[in-house]
């Protein structure tokens, strides 16, 4: 492929998708960059006095440094992302493997488990909210059945915590587990039926095949999940609003809060949606140089 | 060993049962609550089946506004931004997977960059941005700028690095152009690839609240997801009419997933390389 | 002969053009509404309007309460506002773009409307809205539990103190097996209700000043976390997520802190007890809160004094009070009379919250009202969940909770 001279081709190829984004993402973008410069609320006028913008230079940004608020919310978004990532690989993967095979049926078996995916994040928080209420929840009904005392799932920190998380992988698996069902299926048969020749069991055609010839497919899987569980909001917010307290408010919900409920804020919530962008942006970028995949 | 074939298979059933019913069991719920009585929903205990069943939430949710024209509007969005999508991603993921030119990976990294931003951050410029395009109230301004993906890019790059290099040489040798070649060998390789995009397009458009919000203020233009929102009231949420109208809207998806999931077969990729 | 027919039907089309384009003036207004009805209600009103005054059409677009003020904010910003409004308060970022309706009505037009949202409607001599309806804030009681119980409702004139209430609705609880003695709607707006019966208030007289560093706030915030630590307000419902309309829908719970709002829902939807409102008890003083909606315009309209009359028609002394009985919410007009809800549970428990309103202090109404409110209401919910939680002292979140106003106050006014 390298030894294409004038590669015009591909830049055609990527053209139509460059366009958009360069319109309808870059443009937006540069102004919510511009806006971190500046204290300024949601409406700028500048020819009414309480609707002023002011440039503060990076102002905005000395400010978060020692902003508590933020300082937790990343804090937890970092934890949050750490715990969820790798849970999602493990039981999306499995997952996969299991309901690729060609048994009846499981084109039903994997609709149910995608299912969460199709509806909205609204309908999954309120169904959690009804399963881990404390009192009208049903999944203390069936602990109170065996005999087992109610849990505070939504009511105590920690809890709470692992409720976001549970819930947050529970709706997300479906969809990385149809990723990676479409990697798996990229691997051709021959390989596995030359190992079975050679007397490799189960496992070692996983380690020896699967996980290999699947790198590209895990990368995706990687990628896309760390941001996710970087932007989780909507989720959050209607299972939890963020509490008890502030137990489950993450980096989104906080940036939001702030460019809408306070003051002249609007700059300062900028200045985080930076932060939170370049971290985001080195983060996949590691991914990527540490999957070694980039360098081919 | 072939009563031992026989249990492991039947073992296999069961556990694939069981996991499809704790991860369905939480939106089987949401659909049965839909034939419950409002007084019923929040009973303690609480109780799964309906007491008494009833209809009365799909009436009253369908007679609430002109729903059947919010499905027909969120039908046409939905189809034509998604073979956009297709198109577009299976074009850009082939020139990112299967070339090496100038800027590739900073215009990659650029591509990606772009789901590092959460909409609900950028809403304003965003809106202006789309004001000063002329699109504000427009169904175009909802199909076109979210058809553009980074996942769908990422994902068919990923997929098309699996295709043999050599099956792109050979084809060259037998004199075919960057045309035919991408119409012709890809993009019957990708079809695995392709048919999980397009699930994942049509319920990313068929659920999209936040787009469909900034552009659509024209209530006779909305979507189902902005017409479900308005059950969500000021002091109290209209519970059944919500749960019916969520039930009724997943219908669609459903059916799109149960058809394109039949492309998943195991090593349809790999045609070309043995034939 | 044929060019003649050409240029006559291209006149009749120009005509026509300009005939249809002088009659067609179409105004938008922006709605939210949790009942149905309601829009139906406006459509039905806007399309008299269009009757007795040709010409005039008015569209109604809807948005969902949650997004009402990103939707506002996204139409001004791109100099794109609806011509018409309904809303709960004006934000500082909206105001200036807000119609004074002083100038098409006089400075009189706020008169036959109640004497607190009229105040808050009147900045300065601007008048900035007309108000559609009012709402109390109240307990409501489940009557078939104390029926049973055979625990006696005390009279709205005598009304019971905190002490005697919360032992009333636990006797109930007691001897019926309800599940919950009281639940109170998560919102810093119920949560006020409590602060004003403590005898505090967010600001002093002036509204430009905090009055939160008072004992009675403290004592507010203290008292309230009492409740949930004594078993009477289960903790689920402010430090979960569990919604407290739906427990006292399902008939479990004894007493409700909400409001005159729920009238409407409670007939439609409650049918296996009896329900009723009020009174409210006390610790020092006796308080409900107010609460209202109220249609304003734009002046970036291009038809300002249509919008500015549709809004008098739409709040005259009939559509007012016709508003109010087929939502069965509070009159905004004290020129109403009283009004027929056409059920004698829901007027009488109406009337009992307009009786709770009409006694309430001054603040309970212009605190609402100040244009700060906005900035403060996330704040005042947080520090009281905090106090809950015990994750800080009443003092602690008093503090932070004042410190928030006086910053709002100072961004909003300067200094």
């Amino acid at each position: 492929m390298s030894k294409r001279k004038i590669p015009i081709a591909p830049y055609i190829f990527i053209a139509p998708a460059i366009l958009i984004f360069l319109l309808f993402i870059v443009v937006p973008a540069m102004e919510g960059f511009l806006q971190s410069l500046f204290t300024r609320g949601i409406i700028v006028r500048q020819d009414i006095p309480a609707l002023r913008s002011r440039f503060v230079g990076l102002f905005n940004y000395q400010k978060l440094v020692s902003d508590p608020r933020f300082l937790t919310a990343f804090g937890k978004t970092i934890l949050f992302t750490l715990i969820t990532v790798p849970s999602i690989m493990v039981v999306s993967l499995s997952l996969a493997l299991l309901l690729q095979e060609k048994i009846h049926g499981v084109g039903i078996a994997r609709a149910m488990v995608y299912w969460p995916s199709m509806i909205s994040p609204i309908i999954i928080g309120i169904a959690w909210r009804w399963i881990l209420g404390y009192d009208t929840g049903i999944l203390n009904y069936f602990l109170t059945l065996f005999h087992i005392d109610k849990q505070p799932w939504l009511i105590d920190n920690a809890r709470a915590f692992i409720s976001v998380i549970v819930v947050s992988i529970w709706a997300q698996t479906g969809f990385f587990m149809v990723i990676f069902i479409g990697g798996l299926n990229t691997i051709p048969d021959s390989y596995y039926e030359a190992a079975r020749i050679d007397g490799a069991n189960k496992w070692q055609q996983f380690s020896g095949i699967t996980l290999p010839l699947l790198r590209p497919t895990t990368l995706l899987v990687l990628v896309l999940s760390t941001i996710n569980a970087f932007k989780v909001y909507q989720l959050v917010t209607v299972l939890t609003s963020g509490g008890p307290g502030r137990a489950t408010a993450f980096l989104v919900q906080n940036i939001y809060e702030e460019a809408f409920s306070k003051p002249l804020s609007v700059g300062y919530a900028a200045a985080q949606s930076v932060v939170f962008f370049f971290v985001m942006l080195l983060l996949s970028i590691a991914q990527f140089k540490l999957s070694k995949e980039e360098s081919v | 060993m072939k009563s031992r074939k026989v249990l492991i298979g039947f073992l296999k059933y069961v556990i694939v049962i069981v996991v499809a019913v704790i991860f369905f069991f939480p939106m089987l719920w949401v659909v049965i609550s839909a034939f419950k009585g409002e007084s019923e929903l929040f009973l303690n205990p609480p109780r799964i089946l309906p007491v008494h069943f009833t209809l009365d939430n799909f009436k009253s949710g369908l007679k609430f506004g002109n729903f059947t024209q919010y499905f027909v509007n969120s039908a046409y969005v939905t189809i034509t931004s998604t073979i956009i999508t297709v198109i577009i991603s299976t074009m850009a993921g082939y020139g990112f997977a299967k070339f090496k030119f100038p800027g590739r990976d900073v215009l990659f990294i650029g591509v990606m960059a772009t789901l590092m931003f959460s909409l609900e951050i950028i809403m304003i410029p965003m809106f202006l941005t789309l004001k000063g395009y002329g699109l504000i109230n427009t169904f175009i301004g909802i199909i076109i700028p979210p058809a553009a993906t980074p996942t769908g890019i990422f994902l068919l790059r990923q997929h098309m690095r699996s295709i043999p290099d050599e099956l792109l040489e050979a084809a060259k040798i037998d004199g075919a152009n960057e045309y035919q070649i991408f119409t012709k060998l890809i993009v019957p390789l990708s079809v695995p690839a392709i048919s999980t995009l397009t699930i994942f397009s049509f319920v990313w458009r068929w659920n999209d609240y936040l787009w469909p919000f900034l552009v659509i203020n024209d209530d006779k233009k909305r979507t189902v997801p902005l017409a479900l929102a308005n059950f969500v009231g000021q002091y109290a949420v209209r519970w059944g009419d919500l749960l019916a109208m969520t039930t009724l809207s997943i219908i669609p998806t459903l059916i799109i997933f149960l058809i394109f999931q039949k492309y998943f077969i195991k090593g349809i990729s790999m045609t070309g390389l043995k034939g | 002969m044929k060019r003649r027919f050409l240029l006559a039907s291209i006149f009749l089309l120009v005509v026509g053009i300009f005939a249809f384009g002088q009659a067609q003036k179409e105004l938008t207004a922006l709605w939210f509404y949790d009942d149905p009805s309601e829009l139906e209600f406006l459509n039905k009103k806007a399309a008299e309007y269009s009757t007795s005054h040709p010409g005039v059409t008015i569209k109604v677009n809807t948005v969902a309460y949650n997004d009402l003020f990103t939707r506002l904010t996204q139409l001004v910003a791109g100099n794109n506002p609806p011509d018409i409004v309904k809303l709960t308060d004006i934000r500082p970022e909206i105001e200036p773009f807000i119609l004074d309706l002083s100038k098409y009505h006089g400075k009189d037009f706020l008169k036959p409307f109640i004497p607190g949202v009229a105040a808050a409607l009147n900045r300065e001599g601007r008048i900035l809205g007309a108000p559609l309806d009012v709402t109390a804030n109240g307990i409501i009681l489940n009557k078939t539990l104390f029926d049973k119980a055979g625990v006696a409702i005390p009279s709205k004139e005598k009304a019971w103190t905190y002490n005697e209430f919360l032992q009333a609705i636990s006797d109930v609880k007691k001897k019926t097996g309800a599940l919950y003695a009281l639940v109170w709607d998560v919102t810093p707006h119920r949560w006020s209700t409590y602060l004003f019966e403590n005898g505090g208030s967010f600001y002093d007289s002036t509204g430009r000043k905090s009055n939160f560093n008072s004992p009675a706030a403290i004592q507010a915030l203290r008292g309230f976390a009492d409740m949930f630590d004594k078993g009477y307000i289960p903790k689920s419902i402010w430090i979960g997520s569990e919604n407290p309309r739906d427990m006292f829908f399902s008939g479990q719970a004894v007493a409700w802190m909400s409001g005159s709002w729920q009238v409407k829902a409670m007939l439609d939807n409650i049918k296996n007890f009896e329900w009723t409102a009020g009174p409210n008890p006390y610790v020092t003083t006796r308080s409900s809160v107010l609460g209202y909606k109220f249609v304003s315009a734009f002046s970036t309209s291009k038809y300002p004094d249509i919008a500015a009359d549709f809004i008098k028609f739409f709040t005259s002394k009939e559509n007012n009070s016709d508003y109010a009985k087929s939502l069965m919410t509070i009159a905004s007009r004290t020129d109403t009379g009283t009004i027929n809800y056409g059920n004698a549970q829901a007027s009488s428990a109406l009337n009992n919250l307009a009786y709770e309103l009409a006694i309430s202090p001054l603040p309970a109404s212009t605190d609402i009202a100040n244009p700060v409110m906005g900035y403060v209401w996330n704040t005042v919910k947080e520090n009281v969940i905090a106090v809950l939680t015990k994750t800080k002292t009443a003092e602690q979140a008093a503090a932070a909770i004042n410190a928030q106003i006086e910053d709002s106050l100072r961004i909003v006014y300067g200094k």
